[in-house]
């Protein structure tokens, strides 16, 4: 059976030597290609460049992402981020394509500070010291609590966290 | 040397006449999850969906798989992203939930290209271009009744819990006590409790007022009176703007604002309106990482941009974790900025947790600004 769309998508966080991130997202399916580039300076992670460029058959409305994509220049990927980068990148009818590229490149970023903490766990022993681990984790940040399967009431790692 | 990488990749089968088979695979440093799910191409419902682990990070990570089913019966259709989210992402897991949606979109593109190719069988001149603008992927027949599969609707998710109160924060000397930031439903999209049950709450706690700050939404004057009167309750009205700098309460400024503005803008039209800005939860960090694991200074983030056009900062707010609103409260320190403290509501049983004790009467908005300007207030702990 021949296939009748593929995708794929790669997004990798790089550190560079001046200390900012770059983020680099790309994506190819059958319809699009679509590159997005963010260069992020830590520690308040303000997005400090951002370009993007498409090819093949590019939606309606996404025409000068180039330069539409230029107003998240000047946004910190913290608290409302989602709110603020569907905004300024044109409200909730807007640019949802490069919108959700932005996003997930800003997840990406996320999840590149998470790792490290994550990995201090992994290298514990024994399944208990793990669990201790995931649960300090989960009273040290209560946004965990019921924020996924792991962290609802009747899982084993929230007994007797009284949270 | 990189640090994180994630790829994703989906594939569509048109396994039947009216049935894509979508196989989607995450993988990045953390996680590996893979799913296939079967689409009707009439629809775009999901009419089953099955998940495999291969990368977690916590021992409860796969009993995520069983809770997968709720997508089967979920169509492509406005609310779909939302109620992914919720019920896939809350339920089960975040990374299922995310790969779910990019599937949906794939599944959509591909019926879109399985369309086209239909279309252009019976007019080989029609441009993909000319096709992709008139598509639309709600043209598809009516829903019918054999391919509907019923299943149990999943409890709706419970929210998370109210943060840990601060312990050193200040309690009330004898001021008067409002909560200076109150979402309620159905104003704030985001809020589960109606205006009047907050109220009630509110009064039996001992809390002496309080301003409803809905995002990006102006209560009407008359309606404001309306429920002063019928509860005999100090009621006032604020708002939560969203800027690009993040999300500012505003007091004494009545314009609807919608989207995203400016916060250089916003400062300008309350300068004019002789309003007060307050810059709400500044240090909310995310699931597992905030400011602390950034490396972030005290003095790094008293440069940060949003600080310049804000006359307050909110250092005590509900939904953020203790060392989130210490940060704050040192940055207001560095920057000699006032504090302010509200719950951040958006549920029964968060209001009053965290509110701003006023050492003057405050009987009407005016009174309220009047009082923010002069400095008449500290941020307090309320509620336990």
């Amino acid at each position: 059976m021949i296939v009748k769309f593929l995708r794929n998508k790669v997004v990798e966080v790089e550190p560079r030597k001046d200390g900012t991130l770059r983020v680099s997202w790309r994506l190819t399916d059958d319809l699009l290609k679509m590159e997005v580039n963010l260069v992020v300076q830590p520690p308040a992670l303000e997005i400090i460049e951002a370009t993007a460029e498409l090819g093949r058959f590019v939606p309606k409305g996404l025409e000068d992402a180039s330069e539409i994509i230029e107003d998240v220049e000047g946004v910190n990927i913290g608290a409302g981020l989602r709110k603020i980068v569907r905004g300024v990148l044109g409200g909730p009818e807007g640019q949802s394509l490069l919108s959700e590229a932005v996003l997930e490149c800003c997840n990406a970023v996320i999840l590149h500070f998470t790792r490290p903490g994550l990995e201090i766990g992994e290298a514990l022993e024994t399944d208990e010291e793990r669990l201790e681990a995931v649960r300090a984790m989960v009273k040290s940040s209560p946004r965990l609590v019921r924020s996924c399967i792991s962290f609802q009431d009747d899982s084993p790692i929230m007994k007797g966290l009284d949270l | 040397m990189l640090k994180y990488l994630r790829n994703k990749t989906m594939s569509v089968d048109r396994t039947a006449p009216d049935e894509l088979t979508v196989f989607g695979v995450l993988d990045d440093d953390l996680y590996g999850v893979e799913m296939t799910a079967v689409f009707s191409q009439s629809a775009l419902e999901i009419l089953s969906v099955s998940g495999k682990w291969h990368r977690y990070t916590t021992p409860e990570c796969p009993r995520a798989l069983d809770m997968l089913q709720p997508a089967v019966g979920m169509r492509l259709e406005p609310g779909f992203r939302a109620r992914v989210a919720k019920v896939i992402g809350r339920g089960a897991c975040r990374h299922f939930a995310n790969l779910l949606l990019e599937m949906g979109h794939a599944a959509k593109n591909a019926k879109m290209a399985i369309e086209y190719q239909e279309a252009a069988a019976l007019d080989p001149g029609l441009s993909l271009e000319a096709f992709i603008a008139d598509w639309r992927p709600d043209q598809a027949p009516p829903k019918a009744a054999a391919q509907s599969i019923h299943v149990k609707a999943p409890a709706p998710p419970q929210p998370a819990p109210e943060t840990p109160p601060l312990a050193d924060a200040p309690r009330p000397s004898g001021g008067m006590v409002i909560d200076l930031h109150v979402h309620t439903a159905p104003a704030s999209p985001c809020a589960s409790a109606p205006i009047d049950e907050i109220i009630r709450e509110a009064k039996d706690l001992g809390v002496h007022g309080m301003v409803v700050t809905d995002h990006n939404y102006v209560w009407t004057s008359d309606d404001i009176k309306r429920l002063r009167d019928k509860h005999g309750f100090l009621l006032l009205r604020g708002n939560e703007v969203i800027t690009d700098q993040g999300d500012v309460l505003v007091y004494g400024l009545e314009r609807d604002i919608k989207g995203v503005i400016r916060i250089a803008d916003l400062r300008a039209q309350v300068i004019e309106a002789k309003g007060f800005m307050v810059m709400a939860h500044p240090f909310r960090g995310f699931l597992i990482t905030g400011a602390e694991q950034m490396g972030l200074s005290v003095e790094q983030a008293a440069q940060r941009e949003m600080f310049k056009h804000v006359d307050a900062i909110e250092v005590l707010n509900g939904k953020v974790t203790p060392d989130e609103n210490g940060f704050a409260a040192k940055v207001a320190d560095a920057l000699s900025l006032p504090g302010t403290g509200g719950s951040d509501c958006h549920e029964m049983g968060t209001i009053g947790c965290y509110a701003t004790e006023f050492t003057v009467d405050i009987n009407s908005e005016a009174d309220l600004v009047q009082a923010l300007h002069a400095g008449s207030y500290r941020p307090v702990r309320f509620r336990d």
